[in-house]
């Protein structure tokens, strides 16, 4: 187990309830997709597990990756417009406890861009890159440092169709080469289920984890083309089954 | 834009002149009231040597207060931010003190500084260094909060958080205070010349004592020359500066 939370909930401001008590354990090297209503308090158990937010009293969680070995992509890329490419990957290397000379940062922070697709673009600033390149350097920014576990809270939901399939491709690929536990927002089921191994479903706000689904039966290599193999849909079609039960049909 | 497009500004500019220009000489209106313009560029050459020295002077005592206004308020501003509590305590003062106005405090600063150059330099830094303060205050903390969770997140340290993230992102903002600095610092060095004497300013005082609307016209005439030169070079380099933050 690498991440466990037992009665782990949230409470904001004014008794907004955002997590119900929830309990999981996370073995290494799962890749786990979380999927629920906008508002079910998806982003903010990302960040507690991140160790951004506290819990509640009463919560009990446990990290056993190392400290510093977890990396984050959020939502938006989240790059400073003052530095290239290479130098925003170079960052995180920066920001490790222990120093690296800089020819050895440069080193690591071409061969993550290269692993992005973005050996090309190392000298670029991020006003000159697409909303998807931006997106390929937060994850090589993210990847550079070699992390254990791995948060993306919504990484690619901005960017459209294509570039979401080549970007989710790249990520499992990446995944399967480098190991790591990977933990993924989403609001797509499709993505859910086209990148993970083990699918969370929560309920509308507080968020309950109403179904823990382990993809089994699919393939361990997933490229586009799964979306059309019967097995995909069935997968898709119970994980939609299960959101519509748990969702309160208001606005 | 055309050339003719750009020359538009010109008209408003050449209507006035032509109309007081006119009344002044048909005696409209009486001649120490407002002068003909040609009596302002006559005097403006007669008088050149005592303008060019003034003008001098006061170019120098702006640009002296403008540059102590810009390091003590962006030191002041870093210094006191590195204590969220010693920040938020301090904040408030560096808008309330904006509004101080620098005529009010002038004699103030005879007594402190003398008659003379100090007097002037100070009541030129003393205005500019506020908008300074409030704009390195603001910068410090626009970094946006994604950026800061991810310093967070990597255990970036105070000064390794304040060095990658918070300076350089205010930049923008410190770059604005310095503009609008460089305004205020042309006023205060001519409201300060009132008091201490030299400069522009002890021009504007001197010929209103005699009587001279035509060299007051002239000496005011500069200083708002002065103070557009100066606004423009610092715009300039601002715009030059920022082109990798803005376009982001
Ligand atoms: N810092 C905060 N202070 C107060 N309330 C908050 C805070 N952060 C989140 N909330 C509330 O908690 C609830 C869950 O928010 P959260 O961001 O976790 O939802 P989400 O599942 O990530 O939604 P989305 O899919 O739209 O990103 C929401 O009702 C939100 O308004
Ligand atoms: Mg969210």
């Amino acid at each position: 187990m690498i991440l466990g939370g037992r009665a782990l909930r949230k409470t904001f401001a004014s008794e907004l309830r955002a997590l119900a008590p929830i309990d999981f354990a996370v073995e290494r090297g799962e890749f786990v997709a979380l999927v629920g209503p906008s508002g079910c308090g998806k982003s903010t158990l990302l960040r507690i597990l991140a160790g951004l937010d506290q819990p509640d009293e009463a919560s009990s969680l446990e990290n056993r990756a190392n400290p510093g070995r977890a990396s984050f992509v959020f939502q938006e890329a989240a790059l400073l417009p003052w530095r290239s490419a290479l130098g925003n990957v170079e960052l995180a290397i920066e920001l490790d406890a222990k120093a690296a000379s800089s020819e050895a940062r440069r080193f690591r922070a071409r061969d993550a861009l290269a692993r992005v697709g973005l050996a090309d673009f190392a000298a670029r600033f991020p006003h000159e890159l697409s909303g998807g390149m931006k997106m390929r350097v937060s994850l090589a920014r993210a990847l550079v440092t070699d992390p254990e576990l791995l948060f993306l809270d919504e990484p690619f939901g901005a960017l459209d169709e294509f570039t979401r399939l080549d970007l989710d491709e790249d990520l499992r690929s990446l995944w399967r080469e480098r190991g790591g536990t990977v933990f993924f927002v989403t609001h797509s089921i499709e993505e859910a289920v086209l990148l993970a191994d083990r699918v969370w479903v929560f309920s509308s706000r507080p968020g309950r984890l109403v179904l823990d689904h382990r993809l089994a039966g699919l393939p361990a290599e997933r490229k586009r083309e799964l979306r059309r193999d019967p097995r995909y849909r069935q997968e898709v079609e119970t994980i939609e089954a299960a959101l519509a039960r748990h969702r309160e049909p208001r606005a | 834009m055309s050339w003719a497009k750009r020359l538009d500004p010109l008209w408003p500019l050449a209507s006035i002149a032509s109309f007081a220009e006119v009344g002044s000489r048909a005696g409209w209106w009486e001649a120490y009231l407002f002068p003909a313009p040609s009596m302002v560029v006559a005097c403006l050459w007669e008088d050149r040597a005592e303008f060019g020295g003034a003008f001098a002077e006061t170019l120098f005592a702006a640009s002296l207060g403008w540059g102590i206004a810009l390091a003590a308020g962006t030191l002041l501003a870093l210094t006191l931010s590195l204590s969220d509590r010693v920040e938020r305590a301090f904040r408030p003062y560096a808008v309330f003190f904006q509004t101080v106005p620098v005529v009010a405090i002038a004699p103030l600063l005879v007594i402190w500084f003398g008659f003379g150059r100090p007097t002037v330099v100070a009541a030129a830094a003393i205005v500019s260094v506020f908008p300074v303060l409030a704009a390195g205050f603001a910068g410090l903390r626009s970094a946006s909060a994604a950026l800061t969770d991810y310093f967070r997140l990597r255990r970036a340290g105070r000064l390794a958080t304040l060095f990658k993230l918070r300076i350089p992102s205010a930049v923008p903002q410190l770059l604005t205070g310095a503009r609008i600095a460089a305004g205020l610092a042309v006023i205060g060095a001519v409201v300060g010349e009132f008091v201490g004497g030299g400069g522009l300013g002890g021009v504007v005082d001197a010929a209103t004592a005699q009587q001279r609307v035509d060299k007051v016209f002239a000496a005011v005439l500069l200083s708002t020359l002065l103070g557009f030169g100066l606004v423009s070079i610092v715009d300039a380099a601002r715009e030059r500066l920022l082109s990798r933050w803005l376009r982001s």
